[in-house]
């Protein structure tokens, strides 16, 4: 998929985002509906136009599209793959977290990314791996906050 | 006489060594998030959300009027010693604090940065301050629909100035809006796009959507990214050049003096923004300078000049959100955010309350105060803050995302606050690789709360005769006149390249 397809199919999503949020803004009650509802046609009216653009400007440079746009057109979907490659392993720490609680997933997920993602050696992991769990634990211990629990158990 | 009464009672509550404390925290927080290429203050003052829940609420707006202070003045390092910007507010230093870098002056333009960045947010307090007699009945004499339009105008302003097109600079703001209303409506018994569930009842935080939208695609894009500069890294050992920086500085004293004020007065237009306006400033002292042929190379004019600007911004950029409540930018809006937190509601109702001038002017002082503490913490820390910038993203963001994630998570205190850190965080990354303004979404979901509340006071108190007033004919016709001026013009994301090239131009010469 190009670049400008995805720009067009993001605009899309948008465009349908505003239009479902229309249509549910008019099943509340008055008082409740005027800031949704005005908000959503509006935004639905402005997605449209800009879909409407960018699919002219597409369209239109389509005949003539330089060297340059053709290898951004290749870097954009070079970045996309790296950064869905990054976003799976945020992904991954929340699952990490609703298995183990927040206490051990922390300090496996940091070790792993460190070994994997890094290049660390094994002295430098474990150093970075002690050091988040003394923070955790003093945070825990002198800070009102609160950590996720985990579904298989809970540590602190 | 009453003003300066209040000015001397604000300065006597800032100094209580508990909330310097505070203001130094917040200013090593600033600094550090400033010098990791992409992060910023958005991110640093989300990540203290927790912490300043129920906190006194004077040392809270030293924590957070000091990450702000400092953030555009530690931003510059990463920009100048290896060409990559802090935060997009550091951009147009590249141009010639790169090249000087190169040439060995690293240390002495670093130096001129942050002598010229104090002096700038200085000048941006003193601005702020000179502003309040003015201010004042002016925001005294607003009603509810005019405050509704003004929310408007700054939803507006923030989307028609944003980078990229006009059109979705507006629609992103529309974006914005239309998320504050998920959860129990401010009138009627509604549960607004809440899916059933009871987590989106109260609606998303504030810190989970800065949070989402700022922190998690920088840090996406810092992982994607390469290492800075080996080579550079290397060059820089900042050695008794400083002082020369800051006599470069005096030497070009004018040149501080009328970027600063320039900043101040770009800064209280909402929308303009630290990144936009370094860019306008690089480009006129390029255009006006008599001698243009060593821009783009190292000129020391094209590094003081956009970040005396940048500075005093922020202290121009206050002017909206305190007296009006008007984010002029998206650290603004979570500064604003922030203050909520605090207790602090701006605006008209800080204005109306009778320590409003005492917190207006504490936050003066905390701004010219963070502003000279940074500068010095700056120059003095020079060597140790090339070290944190220097480590590899690939070891400072996985500690980042543990944190993030954790503050994330003190929102409400259950797993969907980390479902909707990511999903937001999704979209963040999604808008910003199609240059969707993120600011403007943020805007427009700090300004959604208001501009309900206000449309539902206008129509309860006034029905629809509120459409007639003549202040709201006026702010109406000033935005409309603003979109479509903006609409026709080419869009802002093209000053970056149009600056550029006109250097180019120069230097062809």
């Amino acid at each position: 998929m190009t670049a400008r397809i995805t720009k067009i199919a993001f605009d899309a999503l948008v465009l349908i985002a505003f239009t479902y949020a229309a249509f549910t803004a008019t099943t509340f009650t008055p008082g409740g509906r005027w800031l949704p509802l005005v908000v959503s046609i509006a935004g639905a009216l402005l997605a449209a136009a800009n879909i409407a653009l960018d699919a002219i400007r597409g369209f239109s440079s389509k005949r003539t599209l330089s060297e340059e746009d053709e290898k951004q057109e290749v870097e954009f979907n070079t970045d996309v793959r790296s950064a869905l490659y990054w976003f799976g392993w945020m992904v991954g720490f929340a699952v990490l977290i609703f298995l183990l609680g927040f206490l051990a997933a922390a300090p496996v997920w940091l070790g792993l990314f460190l070994r994997i993602n890094a290049g660390k050696r094994w002295l430098f992991t474990i150093i970075s791996v002690v050091v988040l769990v003394g923070v955790l634990v003093l945070i825990k211990e002198f800070l009102p906050l609160e950590f996720p629990e985990g579904l298989l158990f809970t540590i602190g | 006489m009453d003003l300066l009464n209040d000015a001397i009672a604000a300065f006597a509550l800032l100094l209580d060594p508990s909330r310097v404390l505070w203001l130094i925290g917040g200013i090593l927080l600033g600094m550090i998030v400033g010098l990791l290429p992409g992060l910023g203050g958005i991110v640093g003052m989300t990540l203290m959300f927790p912490f300043i829940y129920g906190m006194d609420p004077y040392a809270g707006v030293a924590l957070l009027i000091g990450i702000t202070a400092v953030n555009t003045m530690s931003d510059s390092f990463p920009a100048v010693l290896f060409g990559i910007p802090g935060s997009s507010a550091a951009a147009a230093t590249i141009m010639d604090g790169y090249p000087l870098a190169k040439q060995g002056k690293g240390a002495r333009t670093l130096g001129t940065v942050f002598f010229v960045s104090g002096v700038g947010g200085v000048i941006g307090g003193i601005a702020l301050f000179l502003i309040i007699p003015v201010a004042r009945p002016l925001v005294m004499a607003l009603e509810s629909p005019e405050l509704l339009m003004l929310s408007l105008f700054g939803v507006s302003m923030v989307g028609v100035l944003a980078r990229g097109s006009a059109l979705k600079g507006i629609t992103a703001g529309m974006l914005g809006l239309l998320l504050s209303t998920i959860g129990t409506s401010l009138v009627g018994t509604d549960y607004r796009f809440t899916f059933g569930s009871i987590y989106l009842w109260d609606g998303l935080s504030i810190s989970l959507v800065a949070m989402g939208l700022f922190a998690i695609p920088e840090l996406i894009d810092m992982l994607v990214s390469r290492d800075p500069d080996v080579q550079a890294r290397k060059t820089l050992v900042p050695k008794g050049e400083i002082g020369r920086g800051i006599a470069d500085a005096w030497h070009h004293r004018w040149l501080v003096l009328r970027s600063s004020v320039v900043g101040v007065v770009l800064g209280a237009i909402p929308g303009l923004g630290g990144s936009v306006i370094q860019w306008i400033l690089y480009g006129t002292t390029v255009q006006f300078a008599r001698d243009k042929s060593k821009f783009g190379k190292g000129d020391i004019r094209g590094v003081i000049a956009p970040e005396s600007a940048t500075n005093s911004s922020e202290g121009g950029g206050l002017i909206p959100t305190l007296f009006f409540g008007i984010p002029s930018s998206g650290g603004m809006a979570v500064l604003l955010s922030g203050f909520y937190l605090l207790g602090i509601e701006v605006g008209p109702s800080l204005i109306r309350r009778p320590d409003g001038n005492t917190i207006v002017l504490l936050i003066v002082w905390t701004l010219v105060l963070a502003n000279v503490i940074s500068m010095l913490l700056c120059l003095g820390l020079a060597k140790y803050m090339a070290r944190v910038s220097m480590l590899p993203p690939k070891v400072l963001t996985p500690f980042l995302f543990v944190a993030i994630v954790l503050a994330a998570f003190q929102s409400a205190r259950d797993f969907m606050d980390i479902i909707f850190l990511l999903g937001l965080g999704a979209l963040g990354w999604a808008l910003k690789q199609f240059q969707w303004s993120r600011a403007a979404v943020l805007i427009g979901f700090v300004l959604g709360q208001p501009v309900e509340r206000y449309l539902t006071i206008s129509i309860t108190r006034y029905q629809f005769d509120w459409l007639m007033r003549p202040g709201v004919i006026i702010i109406g016709a000033v935005i409309l006149v603003s979109i479509i001026f903006a609409i026709r013009m080419k869009p802002t994301g093209n000053l970056e390249s149009r600056v550029q090239h006109q250097v180019e131009e120069v230097q062809g010469k």
